[in-house]
C-alpha cells in the first residue's frame, strides 16, 4: 500500500471520528437537556403538558432513528430552509435519544419515596427547591447506569447519520473501502489500479445500466481496468461495476 | 395523643393539619392558619414541623445537612447561621457529635432523632408525630420518647400517633380515642387508660395491653 493511500485514508478516518465525536458530544447534551424536559414536564408540568411529553415519547421511541432524520433533514429543505446537515443530524439525535433519556429520567425521578416530597413540602422548600436540592441529586444515582447505556447507543446511531450524508467515521471508512476495493489493505496491484479506477468505473456503472451492449466501450474499460484484473486473475468480461449511490461505488463480480 | 386501630383516620389527621391533604368538608385552623382555605393553606408550610414513621431523611444528605436544609433553602438563612441553629438542634436530641454522618451510618433511633431535629430547627410553632416510632427496634423505642418527653417538657406543643400505649399514658396531656374515623372517646390519660367509657375504647385498649 502507497504511503499516499495511508495517509489520505488516516486523514479521513481521523477526520469521520471527529465529527463522530462532535455529533455524539453535541447529542448527548441536547438529548439530555430533551429528555430532563420531556421528564419533569411529565411528572409535574402544568396543563396540557404531561400528555405532550408523553405523546412525544411514545411517538419518537416508536419512531426508527432513519426517519427521523431524514423528517428533519429533507422535511426542513422541503418547506425551502436550508439545515446544515450536522445540525439536522444532532438536532435528529437529540430529539430521538431524548425520547428515551426521559423515560430514564422518568423512572429515576419516580423512584424517590413519596415522603421525601411531603417532609419538604412541610419543611417550607417549594416544588422547585424540592426537585432540584432534594430529588434530583438522588435521582443521578439511579439513572447513570442506564444513562450510561443510553449515550453508548446514541454513540452508536451516530453512524446512521451517514445516510442523510454527513461523512462521520463510518462512512469515511466505507468511502475509503469503495475506492480501495476491499476493506483490508490492498495489494500493489489493486492499490494502483484505484488510482485510475474512478473514471472508468463511473463509465462501466453508466454501460452496466444501459445493458453492456457495446463491446468497444467494452473492451476499453478492459483495458484500463488491466491491473486490476490481472491481480484478480480474472477476466475482462466477468468484471462489472455496479454504481450503488452517489459517490461511492463498489466492484461486484458477475455471474 | 392519637390512640386507636390501623385505619381509624389518626393519620389522616395529621396529614391534614400539617397540610399534606385537604379535609373533604369542615374548618382546619391550626397556628391561626385556616387550611380548609386553599388561599391560605400555603402559609401552614415551614411553620410546622411533622416526623414520620419512616424518618423521610435525606439519604444525600449528612444529619447536619438535613437539619439545615430548609433553613438555608426556604428560610434564606447564611450557611454559617443555619449551620448554628442546625448544631443547637441536633445537640437537642444529644447528636451533635452525630452530624458529619450520613443517615445510613446510624441507627434507626439516631435516624428519627436527626428527623425530630430537623423539624424542630424551622422552630414551628406545632410538632407532629407520624408513628415516629413504630419503625424501630424495640431496644431503640426509649432513645425516642425520651426526646419527645423533652419536648414535652419544654412547652412544645405536639400531637402524637402512637401504639405505645405506656408513653401514651405517662405523656400525654390528653388522649383521643380514635374510631371508624371520628372520635370515640377522649380525656385526660387515667380516665381513658384506668376507666374508659365507650365499649370499643374498652375492647382496643384489651386487645393492646393484655396480650
Amino acid at each position: 500500500m502507497s504511503s499516499d493511500l495511508l495517509l489520505t485514508s488516516l486523514s479521513i478516518l481521523l477526520q469521520g471520528l471527529l465529527m463522530t465525536l462532535l455529533l455524539s458530544a453535541a447529542s448527548i447534551v441536547g438529548g439530555t437537556l430533551i429528555g430532563l424536559l420531556a421528564a419533569v414536564l411529565r411528572s409535574f408540568g402544568p396543563w396540557g403538558t404531561p400528555r405532550i411529553a408523553r405523546l412525544y415519547t411514545e411517538l419518537f421511541r416508536g419512531t426508527p432513528v432513519l426517519i427521523t432524520l431524514m423528517l428533519i433533514y429533507f422535511g426542513v429543505s422541503y418547506f425551502g430552509y436550508a439545515i446544515d446537515v450536522f445540525a439536522a443530524g444532532a438536532l435528529g439525535l437529540s430529539i430521538y435519544q431524548g425520547a428515551y433519556i426521559a423515560e430514564v429520567f422518568r423512572s429515576g425521578i419516580e423512584a424517590v419515596p413519596k415522603g421525601q416530597w411531603e417532609v419538604s413540602q412541610i419543611l417550607g422548600l417549594s416544588k422547585t427547591q424540592t426537585f432540584f436540592s432534594v430529588a434530583l441529586p438522588q435521582t443521578g444515582k439511579i439513572v447513570m447506569p442506564p444513562l450510561i447505556g443510553q449515550y453508548l447507543s446514541l454513540i452508536k446511531d451516530t453512524s446512521i447519520v451517514s445516510m442523510i450524508g454527513m461523512s462521520e467515521l463510518m462512512h469515511g471508512g466505507q468511502a475509503i473501502v469503495d475506492r480501495v476495493g476491499k476493506p483490508v489493505t490492498g495489494s500493489e496491484s489493486r492499490s494502483k489500479s484505484m488510482d485510475w479506477s474512478p473514471c472508468c468505473i463511473s463509465s462501466c456503472a453508466f454501460r452496466y445500466r444501459s445493458g453492456c451492449a457495446t463491446m468497444i466501450e467494452e473492451g476499453a474499460c478492459c483495458h484500463d481496468q488491466r491491473h486490476y484484473v490481472e491481480a484478480d486473475h480474472q477476466s475482462c468480461r466477468r468484471q462489472q461495476v455496479v454504481r450503488r449511490h452517489a459517490g461511492s461505488e463498489e466492484h461486484r463480480p458477475r455471474r | 395523643m392519637l390512640i386507636g386501630a390501623s385505619g381509624s383516620g389518626k393519620s389522616t389527621v395529621l396529614r391534614i393539619m400539617s397540610g399534606l391533604e385537604t379535609a373533604d368538608a369542615g374548618e382546619v385552623w391550626v397556628n391561626a392558619v385556616p387550611l380548609h382555605d386553599a388561599r391560605r393553606a400555603r402559609d401552614i408550610r415551614g411553620h410546622v414541623g411533622m416526623v414520620f414513621q419512616q424518618f423521610n431523611l435525606f439519604p444525600h444528605k449528612t444529619a447536619l445537612g438535613n437539619v439545615t436544609l430548609a433553613l438555608i433553602k426556604a428560610r434564606k438563612m447564611s450557611a454559617a447561621d443555619a449551620r448554628k441553629r442546625g448544631l443547637e438542634a441536633l445537640d437537642r436530641v444529644g447528636l451533635a457529635d452525630r452530624a458529619e454522618h450520613y443517615p445510613s451510618q446510624l441507627s434507626g433511633g439516631q435516624q428519627q432523632r436527626v428527623a425530630i431535629a430537623r423539624a424542630l430547627a424551622v422552630e414551628p410553632g406545632i410538632m407532629f408525630f407520624d408513628e415516629a416510632t413504630s419503625a424501630l427496634d424495640p431496644e431503640l423505642v426509649g432513645e425516642v420518647t425520651e426526646v419527645m418527653r423533652g419536648l414535652a417538657r419544654d412547652g412544645m406543643t405536639m400531637v402524637v400517633v402512637t401504639h405505645e400505649m405506656g408513653f401514651a399514658r405517662k405523656t400525654a396531656d390528653r388522649v383521643v380515642f380514635m374510631d371508624k374515623g371520628v372520635i370515640a372517646e377522649q380525656g385526660a390519660p387515667e380516665q381513658i387508660f384506668v376507666n374508659p367509657q365507650n365499649e370499643r375504647t374498652r375492647q382496643f385498649l384489651h386487645r393492646v395491653l393484655d396480650h
